[in-house]
């Protein structure tokens, strides 16, 4: 099963998305970390998630691009934080906008064809009415794009707001 | 008329083209085209360009839904970020969530697009 979580900052979607993946009935817990660590400031704030995480029992593996590439067990449950964060690594400093969409898309799907369940967090950028410049036009416009198609294959769909989900998409809304 | 909002990106025109069967070559983006056509896409568009002119954007949708009073209206939602420095930012930013206040309370149904899935609000 895939859930797609969506949020601002600080709406509260990652700990939703961990409540998520701790009801997941899946043996192994898998915490796929998509940001660059650039400095120390980064490193200290990644040393001290993983410690919580851990206490959760998530396993981390950091992979900031191509994460098709990524293997772990078929009876996983993933969580993938954030396809914001990917999708910037892709296009800004991977292969390029050339095809990003496919890539990443496919790499996504490749995840949840080989996990048990996959949980997919990733942001809300698009009402604060402000016209960017091209490239970052371009940026937001693939992230939407990317988040649609995913609420399309995905079984659940939710916006976290005051961390609040909203349920657009699933019948697991009773249970949270 | 009915009003579909949503943020930038999420699918309103795709989503709005298929519940209401209408073409992209019936849709206007400006108050004078959008009197004859079935859907009126990107408000938020047409209010900056009313704005300039020193036109109310108030009173050419009110003129609008006289003359097409089952039009289809589309508008990004723009009022969460943060206030613009620019005073005429700030003034498009406050008249397009408004007109939005002021198309709801009229509207036969007012629905919201995420991800392209929609939400019916009223």
């Amino acid at each position: 099963m895939m859930s797609l979580i969506s949020g601002g900052s600080g709406s509260g979607k990652s700990a939703f998305a961990e409540q998520c993946v701790v009801k997941s009935a899946a043996a192994h817990r898998i915490y796929l970390a998509t940001m660059e660590v650039w400095g120390e400031e980064d490193r200290q704030r990644v040393c001290r998630h993983r410690e919580m995480r851990r206490e959760k029992g998530f396993v981390t593996i950091e992979q900031t691009k191509n994460v098709q590439e990524v293997v772990f067990p078929s009876d996983s449950v993933l969580l993938l934080e954030d396809l914001s964060n990917l999708t910037a690594n892709e296009c800004f400093g991977g292969a390029g906008w050339e095809g990003a969409f496919e890539r990443i898309f496919n790499g996504i799907l490749s995840l949840n064809a080989r996990a048990q369940d996959l949980v997919v967090v990733t942001n809300e950028l698009f009402s604060d009415g402000i016209q960017y410049a091209e490239e970052t036009a371009q940026y937001l416009d693939l992230l939407a794009r990317l988040n649609r198609a995913l609420a399309e294959r995905a079984d659940a769909v939710y916006e976290v707001v005051a961390g609040i989900p909203i349920c657009w998409k699933g019948a697991q809304r009773e249970l949270f | 008329m009915r009003l579909i909002i949503g943020a930038v990106g999420q699918g309103k025109m795709l989503y709005s083209m298929k519940a209401y069967g209408f073409e992209e070559t019936e849709r206007a983006s400006s108050f004078e085209k959008a009197s004859k056509a079935k859907c009126f896409t990107h408000l938020e568009s047409a209010v900056r360009a009313a704005l300039k002119e020193e036109k109310d954007p108030f009173f050419l949708t009110e003129m609008l839904l006289q003359n097409n009073p089952d039009i289809i209206i589309l508008c990004d939602e723009v009022g969460c970020g943060v206030v613009p420095i620019d005073r005429e930012e700030r003034r498009w930013r406050e008249t397009v969530g408004r007109l939005c206040c002021w198309l709801a309370e009229r509207a036969e149904s007012v629905e919201r697009i995420f991800c392209g899935i929609p939400m019916r609000l009223k």
